[in-house]
């Protein structure tokens, strides 16, 4: 088993606060890795510092063997790394379509892989994704919940080795994020894409993650499979906080 | 009747709704804590409780008067005052000047210095320094000083614990507990379960713009820690 | 050494001004989150109505200075932000820019109203020129003013009120604390609209006593100049403070006092530069408000910082855009028919400026870049051609040949790549800025020079030799577009042409990117895509755009001067494409016609009547209409608030009805076609035919809508009866 990617001794601080202290952790190819943690842990602040939003204080990334510690966000799109927002980041101006199709017209301009027609992958994308229905739909009138599956879709267009999904299960109902679970595991299942997950709806990471990472005020606190993690008190108490004598 | 009561109250972002015809009350001296994942719609409604967001359909009132059309800085007036999410305090002013803007709610500048440096002497120490160079912890307590000081009749504090440390955490709560003992009421959003349920005299859970089960702290402890560990 | 102390003072003295000037703009941008292009025209209303007060009225001075500065300026200050600047949450930078813009143009429309600019408006000093100390530097006399040391004293006296203010008084802390956050200071129990509403007054009052003492240290009120003046110094120094800092605005503003103080100051004391001195004034502050942008810190790269903002704009089919290319073709070619040639001529200008709004509409309204200098570029490929592109003997045979025209359009790309790549760290506010400080410099610096300026390496001229130029028509291989009835329908050809290319860039994979570039920087380079050459690109595909419509502009002007350039020009225009709809090409015929015909057209009109009949009374007269139309346009852009997505969308909706009701869609073609007929057979004037055009235009819509209502509010079974019987038959 290799190791997709490879996050090793990053930190970031901002203005004197410490955002992430040496984190170190990988992500295996054909796997669902999650990243959980209480709020301001640094979930999303690592997912920039994959993604190349945001430049660490210091540490390395590297994918697939190659080092991508001082690439630009678009040279690691190129190299398979594509991701979603926390914050809705859609073309508002776009329809759900067209924000497939130019994700992929985007992807097909960079000389990676194979080229692919780009309005029928978008087709088989939407479809896959149950969006069919509002394909020519302006992504601004979309409820939170159907909007974040348009960005995995988007994501899912750059045919990329590793997708980074930031909270995609937040503002759905408890059905669709059954169903999206569903989906995400076939998908890695079936296609061999590799999925790294922040989520604060534990129950889905648990069900979903091959591994998972907990991070705690800006440090990994404990890296294992679900049922370790499940096992592992230190991160009981971080997400309920420290334990009371009585209740 | 309660000393706040929400009926069917439904809030959007533009045209996405994320609070979906929720009702409670809250009991005058009561703590209420308001639990569940993030994005389910607790801080969206603690700002339409405060009122900072305004409702799309639902009525409030507050102590036998319908404030739903009031604004934020009237029912501070009627007597509710909010900690929002984040650090409720203004980085770039001083201890002393953030202190000095809650005598909007008509309490004069020598009682709230009095009050809160009474409380708090660390926040005396430091009363000429920016707020936002302080430690978490002590902004926080800037925050909850503005509490103590004003005394409201409904004290609404969303994730005060956040980003904190564990021992820290504990300290602010012990605060908030002595607030309570006082006979205010609270509404409580938090993510630390097991620091607020101590407190609370009821509690909610609220997933997906619902409020999904109220019971006793007991119950929903049990609740929840069979859902956040996917036991 | 004397020169030095006497520069040394002058330039304290404006310096602090220009601080008074930029403190008011820091403090209601950050108060309210808007940036008021309007500050300086308020500094300049004051001035002039300072004028009218002491030198008309013989008010006392002091009297003047005090109702002015600090009753008038305050009222109206609160005026607008309460009217005008609270509607604007939820809409885009580009609206809340273009709607200040407005506010300043209509603050300019009435100072021509109330005060005749071809007069001079001379301000005495307050204590006179005698009023002054002499001291004696290095064997020469050296002049202490009164009314520096009164200058200096006012700002000093205003900073210590206002340090006091922020520090010690409650309302002044909220002010401050809203910057931070508007929402806590709600929850704390204060007001933020009213303390909004009091940095506006606060704000209104500074830029009041800049505007009023500014114009005294001129000797003169004069709009152009003194708004351009406060307006570049003050947003410069307001840039060095980072929008943020009072004391570093303060800084900003002395440091851009003693620049300008210094370099004209010296540069009148050389031969070789005497004849660049005069420029050094606005140029200096313009090229350190570039300077400054780009010292900036960059941006995080980010998304939309609002991500559903409430414009929206439907992109056509390309079948629909040739249906429209073609009746607007259509249209035009009927009314040439019955036009004299200097109305032609005015619309033929007007068709080349709505090819320069075509450049708006592609750099702003598809790729989220904002340009306030649309003209300036238009400048640069039309001076070009003149100077590459004569051919044939001389006036009047002489043309502009295609390989001029292609030069002007190179050469202007060139220029806009050359702009946009130090504009690549910038975005919205800043990105404005720095396209209006080249605007400004271009044509305060280059163009007012009279000597030859040479872009090096290439030999390609820049400048106007003698203040003016005539850009000769177009020859194209064998045809020759003199006549202005050629102008008018080679433009509008042209200018369809361009539309339809630009709806296609709209629908192709490259258009897509620049949308998804305008909605998230942040989501589109993490799918690979490279910002920095699609900007470029932008740019550059803009640029040429303008270079094209300026210099058929030019042509249809005939003889154009520097002024023909100018920044508000520049500025109105912009303003005419967001007025019109700024993500559509349709916006952009509006906006350019509009303001080269629309406005023509009303002002001569009004102007015609008003010399005919002058004997209204003061108040109630043509002449009031006539400055009423010209204020229309900036009337409207401030209204923008309410409505951003533009007004063709609504002129759109409006005609609707007509085309779902075959009786009315005919009666009105009818109708038309005859008013066009009689007009076309000279049975009556070409102002009938306006006049009718007009009537109809607002009648058959009106008709058409209330046959819909009463048609919809008849029982709806029976409109689903007939399909079905007619399937039963």
């Amino acid at each position: 088993m290799t190791s997709l990617l490879e996050v090793s001794n990053v930190s970031v601080s901002f203005r004197g606060t410490k955002a992430l202290v040496d984190v170190s952790f990988d992500c295996q190819a054909g796997q669902i890795t999650g990243l959980i943690g209480p709020n301001g842990a640094g979930k999303t602040t690592m997912f920039n510092v994959i993604s190349g939003l945001l430049k660490p204080t210091s540490g390395a990334i590297v994918l697939d063997g190659v080092d991508l510690s001082k690439a630009n966000p678009a040279k690691r799109a190129r190299q398979g790394i594509s991701r979603t927002f926390q914050r809705l980041e859609l073309f508002v101006s776009l329809t759900v379509r067209e924000n497939l199709v130019v994700a992929g017209e985007i992807r097909n301009s960079l000389g990676r892989g194979e080229k692919f027609d780009v309005g029928a992958e978008a087709d088989r994308v939407m479809s896959l994704l149950d969006l069919t229905d509002v394909a020519d739909v302006d992504v601004a009138a979309l409820p939170t919940g159907r909007a974040r599956v348009v960005e995995v879709a988007r994501a899912l267009m750059t045919r990329p080795k590793l997708v980074l999904l930031d909270e995609p299960a937040s503002g759905q109902s408890e059905e669709e994020t059954e169903r999206f679970g569903e989906l995400l595991r076939k998908m890695v299942d079936d296609s061999g894409l590799s999925v790294c997950l922040v989520e604060h709806d534990v129950p889905l990471v648990m069900r979903l993650c091959d591994r998972i990472h907990v991070l705690n005020f800006g440090e990994l606190l404990a890296s294992g499979t679900a049922a370790e993690i499940r096992q592992n008190t230190a991160v009981a108490d971080a997400y309920l906080g420290a334990p009371e004598e009585t209740i | 009747m309660s000393l706040l009561e929400l009926n069917n109250v439904s809030a959007a972002y533009g045209t996405i709704e994320v609070v979906h015809n929720v009702s409670f009350n809250v009991e005058a001296g009561e703590v209420l804590a308001l639990l569940g994942s993030n994005g389910g719609g607790k801080s969206t409604l603690m700002s339409v409780v405060s009122g900072i967001h305004a409702p799309t359909s639902g009525t409030i009132s507050f102590n036998g008067q319908d404030v739903t059309k009031m604004s934020a800085s009237e029912r501070v007036k009627a007597g509710i005052c909010a900690i929002p999410e984040g650090r409720g305090i203004f980085p770039n002013l001083t201890v002393k000047e953030n202190l000095r803007l809650a005598t909007y709610a008509g309490v004069s500048q020598a009682d709230v210095e009095a009050i809160a440096f009474d409380r708090f002497p660390r926040l005396e120490e430091r009363k000429g320094q920016l707020a936002g160079t302080m430690s978490g912890g002590e902004q926080q307590m800037l925050a909850l000083a503005r509490a103590f000081v004003v005394k409201p009749k409904l004290l609404i504090l969303d994730e005060l614990s956040m980003g904190l440390a564990p021992l820290i955490v504990e300290d602010l709560y012990s605060r908030v507990a002595a607030l309570a003992a006082e006979g205010m009421a609270l509404l409580v959003v938090e993510q630390f379960a097991r620091t607020i349920l101590p407190l609370a005299n009821r509690a909610a859970i609220m997933a997906h713009g619902v409020i999904t089960q109220v019971g006793t702290p007991i119950e929903i402890e049990h609740a929840l820690s069979a859902s956040y560990l996917g036991a | 050494m004397a020169n030095f102390v006497v520069f040394l003072i002058a330039g304290i003295t404006s310096g602090v001004l220009f601080a008074l000037a930029a403190t008011g703009l820091v403090l209601t941008y950050t108060t309210s989150g808007i940036f008021n292009f309007a500050h300086g025209g308020v500094a300049m209303l004051a001035a002039y109505v300072f004028y009218q007060m002491t030198q008309v009225w013989m008010w006392p001075t002091w009297l003047a200075f005090v109702v002015v500065c600090f009753i008038l300026a305050p009222i109206f200050q609160i005026g607008i932000y309460r009217v005008i600047m609270r509607r604007l949450a939820g809409t885009s930078e580009i609206t809340k820019i273009v709607v200040t813009i407005s506010l300043m143009l209509a603050m300019f429309g009435l100072a021509q109203w109330g005060w005749d600019q071809s007069t001079l408006h001379a301000i005495p000093l307050f204590w006179g020129v005698e009023g002054e100390w002499t001291f004696h530097i290095g064997g020469r006399d050296v002049y202490l003013q009164y009314f520096q040391v009164f200058a200096i004293a006012t700002a000093l006296l205003l900073g210590v009120i206002l340090s006091i203010l922020f520090k010690r008084t409650r309302v002044g802390i909220a002010m401050r604390a809203v910057v931070d956050s508007p929402d806590l200071l709600k929850l704390n129990g204060g007001v933020p609209e009213k303390i909004a509403a009091l940095s506006w007054a606060i704000g209104g009052s500074m830029a009041a006593v800049a505007g009023v003492l500014v114009a005294q240290v001129q000797g003169n009120v004069d709009a152009t100049s003194l708004t351009i003046l406060l307006i570049t110094c003050g947003v410069t120094a307001a840039m060095i403070g980072r929008l943020r800092s009072i004391p570093m605005t303060v800084f900003g503003g002395v440091l851009i006092g003693l620049e300008m103080s210094f370099f004209s100051g010296y540069a009148s004391l050389h031969s070789a530069w005497t004849s660049w001195a005069p420029s050094f004034g606005v140029a200096i502050p313009v090229m350190s408000l570039f300077v400054v942008l780009l010292l900036l810190p960059q941006d995080r790269l980010r998304g939309a910082s609002l991500s559903r903002l409430r414009e929206r704009f439907v992109v056509p089919t390309m079948k629909t855009s040739w249906i429209a290319a073609g009746s607007l073709l259509a249209f035009v070619v009927g009314i040439s028919q019955i036009m004299g040639s200097a109305d032609a001529q005015t619309l033929a200008g007007g068709m080349a400026l709505s090819i320069m709004a075509l450049s708006v509409t592609l750099l702003t309204g598809f790729a989220g870049e904002i340009n306030l200098a649309p003209i300036s570029f238009g400048a640069i490929g039309a001076i070009v051609a003149y100077h590459h592109g004569l051919i044939g003997p001389g006036f009047p045979d002489q043309r502009t040949s295609l390989w001029g025209i292609f030069l002007g359009i190179v050469v202007t790309m060139i220029v806009g790549a050359v702009v946009a790549i130090p504009a690549l760290r910038l975005r919205g506010l800043h990105l404005a800025l720095a396209t209006m400080a080249f605007g400004i410099f271009l044509s305060v610096f280059i163009l007012s020079f009279t000597g030859t300026v040479t872009i090096p390496l290439v030999h390609i001229q820049l400048s106007f030799v003698g203040g003016a130029m005539t850009v000769p028509p177009v020859k194209f291989l064998l045809w020759s577009f003199v006549s202005p009835k050629a102008q008018l329908l080679s433009s509008t050809a042209l200018f369809c042409l361009l539309g339809i290319g630009l709806i296609a860039i709209r629908r192709s994979s490259y258009g897509r990117r620049l949308i998804a570039m305008k909605d998230s920087p942040a989501a589109s380079a993490t799918l690979g895509q490279n910002l920095m050459w699609l900007k470029i690109s932008a740019f550059m595909l803009s640029s040429a755009l303008a270079a094209v419509g300026g210099i058929l502009y030019c042509i249809a002007l005939g003889s154009v001067q520097t002024s023909t350039f100018d920044i508000m020009f520049s500025f109105a225009l912009v303003m005419g494409t967001v007025v019109g709809g700024i993500g559509s090409v349709s916006g952009a015929l509006l906006g350019g016609v509009g303001l080269g015909v629309g406005l023509t057209a009303i002002q001569h009109t009004f102007f015609n009547l008003a010399n005919a009949h002058n004997d209204w009374g003061q108040l109630l007269s043509w002449a009031t209409a006539y400055h009423l139309a010209a204020l229309l346009p900036a009337t409207i852009g401030i209204t923008l608030g309410g409505n951003p997505s533009g007004s063709v969308a609504n002129i759109v909706e409006s005609y609707k009805p007509i085309i779902k009701d075959l009786p009315i869609l005919i009666g009105t073609l009818v109708a038309l076609g005859i008013a066009y007929v009689m007009t076309l057979t000279h049975v009556w004037g070409n102002w009938w035919f306006v006049f009718c055009f007009g009537i109809i235009g607002i009648i058959s819509p009106a008709v058409a809508e209330r046959r819909m209502k009463a048609s919809n509010s008849q029982p709806p079974q029976s409109n689903n009866a007939q399909p079905e019987m007619a399937v039963l038959q």
